[in-house]
């Protein structure tokens, strides 16, 4: 009797009582998968994050990670925003050390900094730890945020569209990146993190992703949950030139489409009747 | 920093200067070369610069009385007014209730207390703080209230899932994040410290650079009344300087953003 790792069990969420966004989820995710998330916008995919992460309460239905309820935010799961969750008025190492500290990481102050300087260093920031996140580019920004997510060693990381605001090759940059450090972690004793996948790009959600789950809006809920049959490690080429990768991609956007078409019906229908 | 950050800098500078210069020069032609107005409320430079010079140890005496005034009233009041606007500003059920009451409160002017607190304070000292500190205090209340309220979601989200909580989220987010407005609340707060202290000196006191001015008005010495007036414009310039090089040493990031 195994349960799975993250357990989300028909899981509704409504503003007030008509704006239904999440009509009754259920989601199964199993310890090391990464799973992506793709759906059109306003499909409620950042907000089952949010309910992941525990920023705000199911109206029915329960989430739980590695068997506990998840009751509110917790640093066992670390969350990366689309527009970079770090503090401007801290430098990027500060924004790291505070994280650290919070996780009951490294000993003293001194040991926190050390910590923090390899992280960033692992991802390519070693000089610009001194730096304040409004100094950096976009992508920069986002690395330390992937940096500061990764330091405070959280088996499961939540993020939300991490590379949506970025141009195109910082964007498959970072894909490389995460690829690569995500991958790198999974050979270790302990098994590998993870990753909960929030985007709108078909394309990000198969090179990065063992699963793509798709979302369908109004009310929010899965449409297809679709295992992603490319072999590991990958890296962002070997996935786009993977013999499997075309079809995968015209079935995904094939979904999407019906999904969007479904949401546009009704006014059309409407129009027509006049 | 760039060098043409330091030449648009220095440019300011100069232009400041020669403006100066030009009223100067101006005021100095109408009254001392030309002799246009009454002699008595506008005396010339020639007799200006003397009373300066003449006055110049009651005048930093006078600094130092107003100062005494003014420093405590201020620094007290600010920090009352930011602690009570973030105790207040992260409860927002309290909020709701007292922003009715501050919102009454914070336009009337505070120089409408200075009978009671004349009559009621036992030295002019203490009444003439609490009527600084009142005038002070609610600006920085109400700036400190509404930058708890402008905090970005991302942080407060941010600040959620490092489980930052108490005193860490006070002084990690919350105060940082609302200190562009808490600025703008101070500064506010110093315009009408300034009036208040003027005024309050003006009334009761038997020192400071208010009362100086008021003192020489009575007996209608306008040269002196000018050079107290100079020296209190110069006092203010001086303290508004070292708040702004505070603040930009305090909000390094917004530039940065």
């Amino acid at each position: 009797m195994t349960s799975p790792y993250i357990a989300v069990n028909g899981v509704t969420f409504r503003y007030g009582p008509e704006q239904t966004i999440l009509d009754n989820i259920t989601l199964n995710i199993e310890k090391g998968e990464f799973v992506s998330v793709i759906g059109p916008s306003g499909c409620g995919k950042s907000t089952l994050l949010r309910l992941l992460a525990g920023l705000i309460k199911p109206v029915a239905g329960s989430v739980t990670v590695s068997s506990q309820p998840v009751t509110g935010p917790g640093l066992d799961r670390a969350v990366v925003f689309q527009d970079y969750s770090l503090f401007p008025w801290m430098t990027c190492q500060e924004n790291i050390v505070l994280a650290l500290e919070r996780a009951g990481l490294g000993k003293t102050k001194t040991e926190r900094r050390e910590i923090a300087l390899g992280f960033l260093s692992l991802v390519g920031l070693a000089l610009d730890g001194n730096k304040l996140p409004g100094e950096l580019s976009g992508g920069m920004r986002q690395r330390t945020a992937i940096a500061r997510a990764l330091a405070i060693n959280a088996p499961t990381l939540l993020m939300d569209e991490p590379f949506g605001a970025l141009d195109e090759i910082t964007r498959a940059r970072q894909q490389d990146l995460l690829l690569e450090l995500w991958q790198g972690g999974q050979g270790e004793k302990e098994a590998g993190k993870t990753v909960f996948f929030v985007t709108h790009d078909v394309e990000e959600a198969i090179i990065l992703g063992d699963r793509v789950i798709v979302m369908g809006s109004q009310p929010g809920r899965v449409v297809k949950d679709l295992a992603v049959t490319l072999p590991r490690p990958r890296t962002r080429m070997t996935s786009i030139q993977h013999k499997n990768f075309p079809s995968l991609r015209d079935y995904l956007l094939t979904e999407l489409n019906l999904v969007v078409d479904e949401r546009l019906a009704p006014p059309i229908e409407a129009g027509a009747a006049i | 920093m760039s060098s043409s950050d330091d030449k648009s800098r220095l440019f300011g500078l100069f232009s400041s200067l020669f403006i100066i210069l030009f009223l100067f020069g101006v005021y100095g032609l109408i009254t001392d070369v030309l002799r246009i107005p009454n002699a008595v409320l506008f005396p010339g430079w020639g007799k200006i610069i003397p009373a300066f010079g003449v006055s110049i140890q009651q005048l930093l005496n006078g600094l130092a009385s107003s100062l005494g005034l003014l420093v405590p009233a201020v620094v007290s009041s600010v920090l009352v007014g930011v602690t009570a606007g973030i105790f207040i500003g992260l409860r927002p059920k309290v909020e709701a209730v007292l922003l009715p009451f501050i919102r009454a409160v914070n336009p009337l002017p505070s120089t409408m207390l200075i009978p009671y607190a004349i009559a009621v304070m036992p030295t002019f000292w203490l009444s003439s703080f609490i009527i600084i500190f009142i005038g002070v205090l609610w600006p920085v209340l109400v700036n400190t209230l509404h930058g708890v309220a402008m905090l970005e979601p991302r942080w407060i989200d941010n600040a959620k899932c490092l489980n930052l909580t108490g005193r860490r989220l006070v002084f990690k987010v919350v105060l940082p994040g609302a200190m562009p407005q808490i600025f703008a609340g101070i500064n506010a707060g110093l315009i009408r410290s300034f009036l208040l202290l003027t005024v309050a000196e003006m009334i009761g006191a038997k020192a400071g650079l208010g009362f100086f001015v008021q003192y020489y008005a009575d007996f209608a010495k306008y040269d002196r009344v000018i050079a107290g007036m100079i020296w209190l414009s110069l006092v203010v310039v001086v303290i508004m300087t070292l708040v702004d090089l505070v603040k930009s040493r305090v909000l390094y990031w917004t530039k940065k953003r």
